[in-house]
């Protein structure tokens, strides 16, 4: 059996990454010894703690003889930067949750005042062009200067949720051991539409479209509010449901809303704990989630919506594209969204059969691709593809 | 009469003035091309971080692939040495 240190951030932390680590611990536990390495053992969930052996990070570097792999799951918050040092000294396999670091890499070194580690980063992924443009405080292009270069040349395997992100790893670095492997679905707690709305204070008839998750600028709330605006003139019973914590300096939706007049048509609800996330996404009618542009990552809210049988509208990129066509709808980024997203609103308002055909075939969708087995079963087998290759070299 | 206008010290104030101008002249362009020298030192120095920064990632990824396979190996042969050691005991 494999041993593997697993370096990720775990509950409570905020985030989505964490979640997803919780949710395949269990499966990926059937077919390997873990051991988690966490920066404060006593701070993580007790049922995790219960469950696996957890190390302070600091122990990996006299212990790492004692494992098979280290398995190191990177995303572009600041939970991440003890495990973006550490691959860094001792590389294994890396999970990379989205391909934009940009945001961990500027909040650890230029807002920590030390802007020369912020351009040697820089100078890194971007050459000396690259750091002599971030010297002379040219704009900062996070999309366009992912900074996961280096993540990538260190690593010793790669695993991504999508084509569209293991063609960009390749194209950086045509050598690099890469797999693609589904993002999981989570456990399904019971959730019925109803009672979800009762909890959520939602009135019981209205016409429910949700947006949830972490709310930042390139989730285009801009596009899905003047969409609803639209709905909402024509149907009074319409109501957005925005549930996640802003981005930080990404507040400004309250201003949008009461400009468009619509207060009393909104409900924003903040950050959820996982059980309100689920009632917000049960209560909804339609859930709209869009990207542009994509960091490279997958939705752990586009998952949940469609493995509850909401019908959910995504944007026709990375990830999202890869999604079957009959499990969504898509969006083309092309000038005219708000027209598709109203139109498909205004659609599926009056067309509830649509909706729940639609609804079941992405449940059906997530329960064989996205299920948990599964997905262990598929980082076991490419951990063990990674030390065959390494052997045969 | 003015100052200038007199023996002397006319000639002296252009002769001052045309050796201080020179001089400062001299000493921008030196300035000038130091500045340019630091300027390029410091782009040969950028681009060989910059190189050794990718060679040392790349090391790091070297050295953990070895790790990886001595880990792999000397566990086989402590598993062979397990069987060697149960086949004597039969």
């Amino acid at each position: 059996m494999l041993r593997l240190a697993w370096f990720s951030p775990l509950p409570p932390q905020r985030t989505g990454v964490a979640d997803y680590s919780a949710a395949l611990l269990p499966y990926l536990a059937v077919e390997a010894e873990i051991t988690l390495f966490v920066a404060d053992p006593a701070a993580v969930d007790e049922e995790l703690r219960v469950r696996f052996p957890l190390r302070p990070q600091a122990d990996f570097a006299a212990g790492r003889w004692r494992y098979d792999m280290a398995v190191y799951h990177m995303g572009n918050s600041l939970f991440h930067q003890p495990i973006y040092a550490a691959l860094r000294r001792y590389p294994g396999v890396t999970v990379l949750h989205e391909l934009v670091l940009h945001n961990l890499i500027a909040r650890t070194t230029v807002e920590a005042g030390d802007f020369p580690a912020y351009a040697r980063e820089v100078a890194y992924e971007q050459g000396a062009a690259g750091a002599a443009r971030a010297r002379q405080g040219m704009p900062l292009l996070p999309f366009e200067w992912p900074l996961c270069g280096r993540v990538i040349d260190a690593s010793v395997g790669l695993v991504v949720h999508s084509h569209a992100a293991q063609r960009e790893i390749l194209r950086h670095c045509p050598w690099a051991r890469v797999a693609r492997i589904d993002h999981l679905a989570f456990p399904l707690p019971p959730r019925d539409a109803g009672e979800a709305r009762a909890r959520l204070g939602l009135p019981a008839d209205a016409f429910v479209v949700a947006t949830c998750g972490y709310l930042a600028p390139h989730k285009r709330l801009d596009l899905v509010l003047q969409a609803f605006a639209r709905l909402r003139r024509r149907h009074a019973d319409a109501l957005w449901l925005v549930a996640g914590e802003p981005a930080p300096g990404c507040g400004g939706l309250e201003k949008e809303i009461e400009r468009a007049g619509l207060g009393g048509a909104v409900r924003q609800l903040g950050y959820l704990p996982i059980d309100g996330l689920w009632d917000a996404l049960a209560a909804a009618d339609v859930c709209v989630s869009l990207r542009q542009p994509t960091a490279g990552e997958a939705s752990g809210s586009v998952l949940r919506a469609m493995a509850l049988g909401r019908p959910t509208i995504v944007s026709d990129v990375g990830w999202y594209a890869e999604l079957p066509a009959d499990t969504c709808v898509r969006i083309r980024h092309d000038g005219t969204e708000v027209e598709q997203l109203a139109d498909w609103l205004e659609r599926w308002y009056h067309r509830e059969d649509e909706r729940r055909q639609v609804g079941q075939r992405a449940r059906a969708y997530v329960a064989q691709a996205c299920a948990p087995e599964r997905i262990a079963r598929q980082y076991v087998d490419f951990v063990a593809e990674v030390l065959a290759v390494l052997g045969s070299v | 009469m003015k100052w200038s206008d007199k023996p002397l010290i006319g000639p002296l104030a252009a002769w001052t003035w045309r050796t201080w101008h020179g001089f400062s002249l001299r000493l921008a362009a030196r300035r000038r091309s130091s500045k340019q020298q630091m300027r390029a030192d410091l782009a040969e120095l950028d681009a060989r971080l910059i190189d050794l920064d990718r060679d040392l990632t790349a090391l790091a990824r070297q050295v953990a692939e070895l790790t990886y396979q001595f880990i792999r190996l000397e566990r086989r042969l402590d598993a062979l040495a397990g069987r060697d050691a149960e086949t004597e005991q039969e």
